[in-house]
């Protein structure tokens, strides 16, 4: 490092020459890369200093090591001990009487009208709350619109999000999706049955069996490894009696539900069969109470489980709309086809394709009219009369297609429980499961 | 398997004719349409009378045509909402107790994921040993998640405890009650306010009664009113649906200061003018804060509502004798002066004001005007006009603690049996004072 080369240049004369030369200090500097003069000057640290020999700290002894470590478990021991606060903003020292008001912040802890001109952070965005011009849009997009404002009807009943549609609480715990069906399908079914036994009218039945149905599905609904298909069924006709004009008392559901069990091949029960003798299906007061106390508790776990969603939309009504619509009670054949539709309406509760929770109330109604009249013989518009429902002819198709195939899966699932009953509480499915891993080792 | 309504040979023909037919039929629509609509141009062009050549035409078939294809292919198709399992409760930290009810617990809270104000309303399980969850509260959940309006608090969602008893109903913290806020305040709201705040009120009762919900109970307490003017109505632990034909109900609801007449009567069958009865208690309340008939059980306030209303008669409120507790009855003697008295006792309220609150308060419940009538009734057109909700007065929040008073007033009736008036019950008295008034001296001055 020259000292004699910088004080030159702090001195200041600073000439750019002609031919990209400079002066500086009065010697000529040229901007052209110069290897020497690279290779001359060195980058590495220069000692300034003599060496010095820094005193070196002795390591602590034993002593002293044994004292830090009782030291620090000592502090860590207050640290986490019940005394040990740690002061926030709000917190004062000493005698603060008055202090206890001030908790809440006067600026932003109340709602003024001004916030509302305040920036909303939405997590996402919020499309539903907006109300579109449908005029600045193509019309192409203006179903997508008109669906994202449209409000929320009574008409229209809770659908299964399509997560929901793909596993279930059953399935994620080892029951295989066909005992999951057989089990759902017979719980349906005894809900019906119990439904009958209560005297309770069609509409409250089906409601009981789109919960009962609703209990089960999606990885966060119920498994039936621990509720037992039963008592799910009982809790449901239960609840939905409570919120109706007809409520049934526990004793009746709990009546009906034994009664129900005793029949050994319940609920269509053979007349040919003795009926059942009363002592089988008594109920006395302890066994009464502890079933009872199950029966309020399978209740509130169905409510959690389908977050207090109760409301179900039924096409029962609709259909008969919509057969006024068509003008068909003119004659006889507008009653049997009235009839042959509500049918239709009735076996599609017990649907594996669990219809009542994927397809809203108009579709199910306009796709059991329109296969009840195919049957009955009634003509009906030629016109594309289902589109007037709001039904189009995909999904019309496929309704119609999971009506007619009720059939053959009911045949299927007597067939398959002839020997045995199907599980419907939690040892009886306990029971099928080994009897089905035994098989599987056998093979 | 084949479907059924796989369609035969023949007519899959005439499904394809038929196909045919109305693309040529639809093409001729659209051809027909756009030269329809090139005429009215044209013709809009002659009747301005300076056809201005230099002007671009539109290519009129365009808009025409696009217009029809998107009419054809709206189908109605509904929001479906969904399920999902109750969140925990952990999931919100408790700020403070608001207040008790008979029916929970509330207090304020935040919720710790978005760090928003929420009020946590705890259900009461009282009881429920026998029977399972309330079914008040099973109501009251159904028709606050069907009822989502601008004036109806918002249930977000529910949340639930460990145990199975515990839970939560989450929605909109406001910040006052109306009734709480009228005992702070010096002097009652003004015209205009009074005004905005039915228009409100008035606008979720109509709502409410459209999608078939009946409140049952409103009052000033169960109304919520935010800093910025707004009010929500609250507290729907006695709203039930109904339908046509009307179901039977029970009689013992709504509190006894604003309950109807005819639910006093003892009527099973009664539906939306209840509510309409109500907020014509709300509405008198408001321009004096004071309740408007504040009887002590059923018998006086069945008196007070006759003072101020009038006695019934078959003119006035046809067929009231045959409701069950009206037969036994003694009214006093039909004279000059049994009508109603509100314009004496609201002496400042305009004519229409006057003629508004007479209606709600008439005795014959088809003689109240629905919420949907109510809200175009020119007392609200008049000056002094609505006032604007960014116009209102702010109060000061009820200490920082946001914890309610309360004074004494009574509560919505618990579920039982309905107390049956007695028959010895003697009304020929009330109006004896008011005979006093009229044979006295003086007089006053009626301002409009």
């Amino acid at each position: 490092m020259s000292r004699g080369r910088g004080g030159g240049r702090g001195r200041g004369s600073f000439r750019v020459g002609r031919g990209g030369k400079a002066m500086i200090g009065g010697q000529e500097v040229s901007w052209d890369y110069d290897e020497d003069v690279e290779n001359g000057i060195s980058a590495k640290p220069q000692e300034t200093f003599p060496p010095i020999d820094l005193p070196q700290t002795q390591p602590p002894t034993y002593n002293e090591k044994l004292q830090i470590e009782h030291y620090r478990a000592f502090r860590k021991r207050i640290h986490h001990g019940p005394l040990h606060t740690v002061l926030g903003d709000d917190m004062k020292i000493g005698k603060q009487q008055r202090s206890r008001g001030a908790k809440f912040d006067p600026f932003h802890g109340m709602s003024t009208y001004t916030q509302k001109y305040k920036r909303q952070s939405h997590k996402t965005a919020n499309f539903g709350t907006h109300k579109y011009p449908l005029q600045g849009f193509p019309p192409e997009l203006w179903e997508t619109l008109l669906n994202l404002m449209a409000h929320t009807s009574t008409l229209a009943t809770p659908l299964a999000s399509i997560a929901q549609l793909e596993s279930s609480g059953s399935q994620l715990d080892g029951v295989p999706a066909d005992l999951e069906n057989s089990i759902r399908y017979q719980g349906c079914r005894l809900t019906q049955a119990a439904g009958a036994l209560l005297r309770l009218p069609q509409d409250l039945v089906a409601q009981a069996i789109v919960i009962f149905t609703r209990f089960w599905i999606g990885p966060e609904g119920g498994s039936m490894k621990y509720y037992g298909a039963e008592d799910i069924s009982a809790a449901s006709v239960y609840l939905v009696a409570k919120l109706s004009a007809h409520p049934k008392s526990p004793r009746s559901v709990l009546n009906v539900y034994a009664y129900l069990a005793s029949r050994p091949d319940y609920p269509e029960g053979g007349d040919n069969d003795p009926p059942p003798t009363p002592e089988s299906y008594f109920l006395s007061d302890g066994t009464y109470y502890a079933r009872r106390n199950e029966l309020l508790k399978h209740e509130a776990i169905v409510l959690r489980t389908m977050g207090f969603q109760t409301h179900v939309a039924l096409p029962y009504t609709l259909c008969i709309n919509y057969l006024q619509a068509l003008e068909v009670f003119n004659d006889d054949r507008g009653k049997k086809l009235a009839k042959r539709a509500f049918a239709h309406l009735n076996t599609l509760l017990l649907s594996p394709q669990l219809i009542y929770v994927t397809h809203q109330p108009p579709q199910i109604a306009t796709a059991a009219i329109y296969l009840a009249a195919r049957e009955t013989g009634v003509k009906l518009p030629e016109e594309e009369w289902w589109e007037v429902f709001d039904t189009d002819r995909e999904e019309l198709g496929f309704l119609v297609v999971a009506m007619t195939s009720m059939g053959a899966f009911a045949a299927k699932e007597k067939n398959r429980w002839t020997e045995r009953k199907t599980p419907v509480s939690i040892n009886e499915l306990q029971g099928e499961l080994e009897r089905r891993r035994l098989l599987d080792e056998a093979d | 398997m084949v479907g059924r309504w796989a369609d035969t040979e023949e007519e899959k023909a005439a499904d394809l004719h038929r196909k045919r037919e109305k693309e040529e039929k639809k093409r001729r629509k659209v051809e027909k349409q756009s030269r329809e609509q090139k005429e009215a141009y044209d013709a809009a062009e002659l009747v301005e009378g300076k056809s201005d050549s230099t002007r671009e035409k539109l290519p009129t078939d365009l808009p025409a045509l696009t217009l029809e294809e998107g009419r054809k292919t709206i189908l109605l198709r509904h929001v479906a909402s969904e399920w999902g399992p109750c969140r925990h409760v952990d999931n919100f930290e408790r700020l403070n107790h608001i207040e008790e009810g008979s029916y929970g617990w509330v207090s304020r809270a935040r919720e710790l994921g978005t760090g928003d104000v929420v009020a946590l309303k705890k259900l009461k399980m009282d009881g429920t040993e026998a029977s399972g969850f309330p079914v008040t509260g099973l109501r009251e959940i159904q028709c606050l998640m069907q009822a989502r309006h601008r004036h109806i608090v918002d249930l977000r969602e529910i949340v639930v405890g460990s145990r199975l008893t515990e839970v939560y109903l989450v929605m909109d913290f406001l910040e006052h009650d109306l009734k709480a806020l009228q005992e702070d305040m010096s002097e009652p709201f003004m015209p205009s306010e009074i005004k905005t705040l039915l228009i409100q009120l008035t606008s979720a009762v109509d709502f409410l009664h459209s999608q078939w919900i009946l409140h049952r109970d409103l009052k000033t307490s169960n109304i919520l009113m935010n800093n910025r003017g707004e009010i929500k109505i609250a507290d729907f632990g006695m709203a039930r649906q109904f339908g046509d034909p009307l179901p039977k109900m029970t009689q013992l609801v709504v509190t006894l200061w604003y309950r109807a007449p005819e639910l006093l009567l003892g009527a099973e069958r009664y539906s939306t003018p209840i509510d309409m009865w109500s907020i014509g208690c709300i509405f008198g309340e408001l321009l004096t804060r004071e309740p408007l008939l504040q009887g002590k059980n059923e018998v006086e306030q069945l008196s007070k509502v006759f003072e101020l209303c009038g006695i019934p008669t078959e003119d006035s409120w046809p067929g009231f004798k045959r409701l069950p507790n009206a037969r036994s009855l003694r009214l006093p003697p039909l004279r000059h002066n049994i009508g109603p008295v509100v314009r004496v006792r609201f002496p400042f309220l305009t004519s229409a004001g006057s003629s508004l609150l007479t209606s709600l308060l008439s005795l014959d419940p088809r003689k109240r005007p629905s919420a949907h009538e109510m809200l175009n009734h020119p007392y609200f057109a008049e000056d002094p006009k609505p006032k604007s909700t960014s116009m209102f007065p702010t109060f000061p929040s009820k200490a920082g603690q946001e914890k309610r008073r309360r004074v004494a007033s009574p509560n919505a009736p618990r579920r039982g049996v309905a107390p049956s008036i007695s028959a010895s019950t003697d009304f020929s008295g009330i109006f004896t004072s008011r005979d006093a008034e009229a044979t006295g001296p003086g007089f006053q001055l009626r301002m409009m």
